[in-house]
């Protein structure tokens, strides 16, 4: 490269890092308000999830169109990987590449996949512009991306062509088919103008990789950069175990939940840059499909991250960390009076920014979660302001309260009397851990409130007992023992109640030696499995469709398969927290199956696309007052089906789809809904 | 203003059941709560420090236990909390209650009111607070229903009596036990609570409130519980009607001398 030119390439390669570089670092300085948080343990599970989520794609691929974005993804890596040689062959025209300068094998697969993403594009094109899914904006951003990368391979394309066709025949090359065939185009044409032409398209090349990657760090596209670090420092819990605890003793701590941008930890934040707005999110959303304000997608790829561009730039300049009372006095000067900079250090994040109905919408569904593919966890971002509106404003509904007021009081949301827990086993003969005294007790049967005290789900506390009774399973109860296990209120954001909960059941639990439970809520499983270990509480928990599909397996349960059963078709509905949160599909399913006479047929959502509810995350004791019932809407997925059962495995779902199917089905229509215990006990 | 709340920690009643071959009472784990009339006391405490500023100290004589239904009261917004324990108070009836109670108060200071609930829900007497008015020799004014006006020497408030209801005036410092029509007692905020699960408890011996031993606990007490037992009930209705009440009486009389209760 003649001196003159190499002077202009590195100038403008300088420039194009720096403002690269501080593009970066201006987003990295954003994130970095953000709270303290640990996400560096175990590299080698990270790297895994990393490789499988990066790497491998592994959720886009559980998608129909999924594969596109496969394919856009490894084309890009073997994009950038041809951009060394292509570039450095230039520089120093001296120096062998290894592999990328030489090997056509290299250059084989660069040129297939570079073809997909150039397909692939036009196929995205045609998604985004005309069959128009309602979850992807339509935005300049998204169009200008698409030019730039066209830019960047046909340039590409047309030097390296030019190129082969200038020195005849390239060993690297032999395999390039599109190289190649841009080759013959040229032939014929002299030495001299293929070269000026060489020069000019790398020029243009290079101008326009370089408008890219300026580019990306300044747009939505961030994302591309964000993702990988985001995927390796997901979280590894569980879905189900992903809130954490708050030191409620620490006499420091003044604030609880998050009440403010920068009292998010740096990884909530850094979700808003990985978010990739795909709108998977938004589209399984029971809050947004029935017209609930909240919508994850927009939640975390706008609200969240336009309140931090535009706070943190303030915070940044005035050298601010946080808008903490600690430092209230040294806010005072900007936030008294009318200043711009004041108006947005003043924004409360909630109230102002994100809405009280966006947070109180949420299910805790998981939907969200489990689809997204770049590992972002919404969740935990509505937990977090929904404990600082409980715990640190005492502003919630009044509902809630009443729920909580009854937990704190008989133990359990309904209020009903503590000391009538274990009436549902009256005249069933199963012992009480008490009872069992000094005796070896292999199960506790873990009953849960709503087991406990609504009539609907005592039924199904009944079949259950009943069916470990017929198998001889050696298991007992906790009886006026048993406490609210506090799932709800965790979710609702009282961390404190919660605590209070937690500790006395662990005491009881511990107090028994009880090392595995068994129960017919979800939600109770959920949380005695994935809440407790962090306080203490570690027990192997199993929910009953589970347990008794083990039972029949064993041969410790054999079903009568002649009883006299309907013909009946029975759909089927995966709740949240055995479906998502367990990843448990088929245990319920394969009960129904054994049944004579059932016909399990299944809803368009189904399996990690099933949806709520509507009961989840303390929404079952809130007013639904905007938008459609979720339930209504689930119980309407169903009745397409023309089933004479609903199936189900969750109380909470139990209890929201029959009073769905009353509001919705008229006396003709209406189905009952069934736990398939129910079912098998007839069969004992 | 300064306010002492006397607050007591009782089992919740509604959850006591009677076992039904023992005939005792099942109180086996059955929660503890704030008796439910000491929350209303605590509620109009509340409230005189919300209008006209005040500092509240909730008293209790009772077991170490007895120390969360204290964190509640300050939840709800009390400033301090007093707990007197100590096995010599133990097993007081209401003269050695009141007396131990009226003792602390003393070491408290001199409070402008002292605030009781109407009765406790497990004892049931109603004469605690009554027993401390007449130990500090205060004025006392008991079933309040309804506190009118708060001055800095003296209250205003209704109460209701068998005749109807009262408006009283009353001078301070005085014993005021209240009714439960005073006002809903508030949820307290997790806030709140959570504060007051940090919050230290002032715990006193009989000795640091200077009570003498036969005067507390059940060397203090002269009557003494022998036996409690759920009483059988047992309807016997009889109408009694007669031409005249001269005639109803003797009726009456002649029944009741049957009946060797007369
Ligand atoms: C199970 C049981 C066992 C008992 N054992 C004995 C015994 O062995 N010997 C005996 O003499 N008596 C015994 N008692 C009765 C005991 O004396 C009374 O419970 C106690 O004196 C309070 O009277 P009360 O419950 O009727 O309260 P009340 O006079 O009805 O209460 C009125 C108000 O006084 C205040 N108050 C009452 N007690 C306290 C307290 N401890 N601390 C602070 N404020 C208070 C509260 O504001 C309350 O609302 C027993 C009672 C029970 C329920
Ligand atoms: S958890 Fe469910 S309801 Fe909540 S935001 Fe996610 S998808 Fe929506
Ligand atoms: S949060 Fe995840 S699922 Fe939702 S739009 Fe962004 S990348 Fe897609």
């Amino acid at each position: 490269m003649p001196t003159a030119e190499l002077i202009v390439f590195l100038i403008i390669t300088f420039l194009t890092v720096l403002l690269f570089v501080q593009a970066v670092s201006k987003k990295l300085k954003f994130i970095r308000l953000g709270a303290k948080e640990n996400r560096s343990d175990h590299p080698g599970k990270r790297f895994a999830n990393f490789c499988a989520n990066v790497l491998g794609q592994r959720k886009l691929l559980q998608e129909p169109y999924g594969f596109i974005h496969f394919f856009i993804f490894w084309g890009f890596i073997f994009i950038a990987l041809g951009e060394i040689p292509f570039i450095l062959e230039r520089v120093f025209p001296n120096i062998t590449i290894p592999i990328l300068g030489t090997s056509p094998y290299f250059y084989l697969i660069k040129e297939i996949l570079a073809s997909l993403v150039f397909i692939g594009l036009i196929v995205g094109l045609i998604r985004r512009w005309i069959i128009r899914p309602a979850r992807l904006y339509l935005s300049f951003e998204a169009a200008l991306v698409v030019i730039l990368i066209y830019g960047v391979i046909i340039t590409e394309w047309l030097t390296s062509g030019a190129k082969l066709a200038l020195m005849g025949s390239h060993p690297a090359y032999s395999l390039d088919f599109i190289y190649n065939l841009v080759a013959g185009f040229f032939a014929g044409a002299s030495a001299e103008s293929l070269t000026t032409t060489i020069s000019f398209l790398w020029w243009i090349h290079v101008f326009i990789l370089y408008a890219f990657a300026v580019y990306i760090p300044n747009s939505k596209h961030l994302h591309i950069l964000a993702t990988p670090f985001n995927s390796y420092f997901a979280s590894l819990k569980p879905v189900g175990g992903q809130i954490e605890p708050m030191n409620l003793e620490d006499e420091n701590l003044k604030e609880y939940g998050v009440g403010r941008i920068e009292n998010f930890t740096w990884k909530q934040l850094l979700d808003s840059f990985a978010c990739g707005e795909c709108g998977r999110c938004m589209d399984n959303c029971p809050a947004n499909i029935s017209g609930k304000p909240l919508n994850p997608k927009q939640l975390l790829s706008r609200t969240l991250k336009d309140h931090l561009l535009e706070k943190g730039a303030v915070m940044n300049k005035l050298g601010i960390t946080s808008t903490g009372e600690e430092n209230a006095e040294a806010l005072k000067p900007y936030t008294t009076g009318y200043s711009e900079t004041g108006q947005v250090l003043n924004k409360k994040l909630i109230g102002d920014i994100v809405s009280r109905e966006e947070i109180w919408s949420c299910t805790t569904c998981m939907a969200c979660q489990t689809l997204c593919p770049v590992s972002n966890e919404h969740v935990n971002k509505i937990i977090d302001m929904r404990r600082y509106e409980v715990m640190n404003e005492n502003n919630y509904a009044h509902e809630l309260q009443l729920a909580f007021r009854n937990v704190e009081a008989k133990y359990n949301p309904w209020g009903v009397s503590w000391s009538e827990r274990a009436s549902w086993a009256k005249d069933l003969d199963v012992q009480t851990m008490k009872e069992a005294g000094d005796q070896e007790v292999e199960y506790l049967y873990w009953v849960g409130c709503a087991g406990s005290f609504d009539d609907r789900a005592k039924k199904v506390s009944v079949a259950v007992a009943k069916i470990l009774k017929a198998a001889g399973v050696n298991f007992a109860i906790l009886g006026r023992e048993e406490k609210c296990c506090g799932d709800f209120i965790r979710r609702a954001g009282n961390e404190y109640l919660f605590g209070l909960m937690v500790k006395d059941n662990i005491n009881t639990l511990n107090n028994y030696k009880v090392k595995k439970i068994i129960t017919a809520c979800p939600h109770c499983l959920n949380t005695l499995k994935n809440d407790y270990p962090a306080f203490g509480g570690n027990y192997e928990v199993i929910h009953h469709t589970q347990f008794i599909n083990d039972l029949i397996k064993s041969g410790k349960l054999t079903l009568n398969k002649n009883v006299e059963m309907p013909k009946q078709k029975i759909v089927y509905h995966d709740s949240c927290y055995l479906g998502r949160y367990q990843q448990e599909f088929e245990a319920p399913r394969a009960l129904y199956r054994m049944v004579p006479g059932v016909e399990l047929i299944e809803m368009d959502r189904n399996h990690n696309k099933s949806f709520c509810c509507g009961a989840g995350g303390g929404r079952m004791w809130l007013e639904e007052n905007i938008g459609e019932r979720i339930n209504n809407m689930r119980v309407d997925q169903a009745l397409a089906k023309e089933p004479q059962a609903i199936g189900a495995n969750c109380p909470y779902c139990i209890t929201m789809l029959e009073d769905g199917i009353k509001d919705r089905a008229d006396a003709e229509h209406a189905v009952p809904v069934i736990d398939p215990a129910e079912l098998i006990v007839k069969m004992i | 203003m300064e306010i002492v709340v006397c607050i007591k920690q009782v089992p919740d009643t509604t959850e006591v059941k009677i076992d039904p071959v023992k005939n005792t009472l099942i109180r086996d784990g059955v929660p503890s709560i704030v008796n439910p009339f000491d929350e209303y006391a605590m509620e109009a405490a509340v409230r005189i420090k919300e209008q006209c500023g005040a500092k509240i100290t909730v008293l209790t004589m009772g077991p170490p236990q007895a120390a969360s239904a204290l964190r509640k009261c300050l939840a709800m917004g009390a400033d301090e909390a007093v707990l007197v324990s100590d096995r010599a108070v133990a097993g007081a009836d209401t003269l050695a209650t009141s007396f131990t109670l009226a003792k602390a108060i003393e070491k408290i200071g001199k409070p402008d009111i002292i605030f009781c609930g109407k009765m406790a829900i497990d004892g049931d007497t109603a004469q605690v607070g009554p027993g401390i008015a007449e130990h500090l020799g205060l004025p006392q004014t008991t079933y309040v229903q309804k506190i009118r006006e708060v001055s800095p020497h003296r209250l205003i408030v209704e109460r209701v009596s068998d005749s109807g209801h009262e408006l009283v005036s009353i001078p301070l410092p005085c014993v005021v036990t209240v009714d439960k029509a005073i006002g809903e007692p508030r949820y307290p905020s997790v806030k709140g609570s959570i504060n007051a699960s940090r919050q230290e408890i002032i715990t006193w011996t009989a000795a640091d409130i200077e009570a003498p031993p036969d005067k507390t606990g059940l060397n203090g007490s002269c009557t003494q519980v022998m036996r409690i037992f759920t009483p059988q009930i047992q309807k016997h209705n009889e109408m009694l009607s007669a031409e005249s009440d001269e005639a109803l009486c003797d009726l009456l009389l002649a029944k009741l001398q049957e009946a060797k209760i007369v």
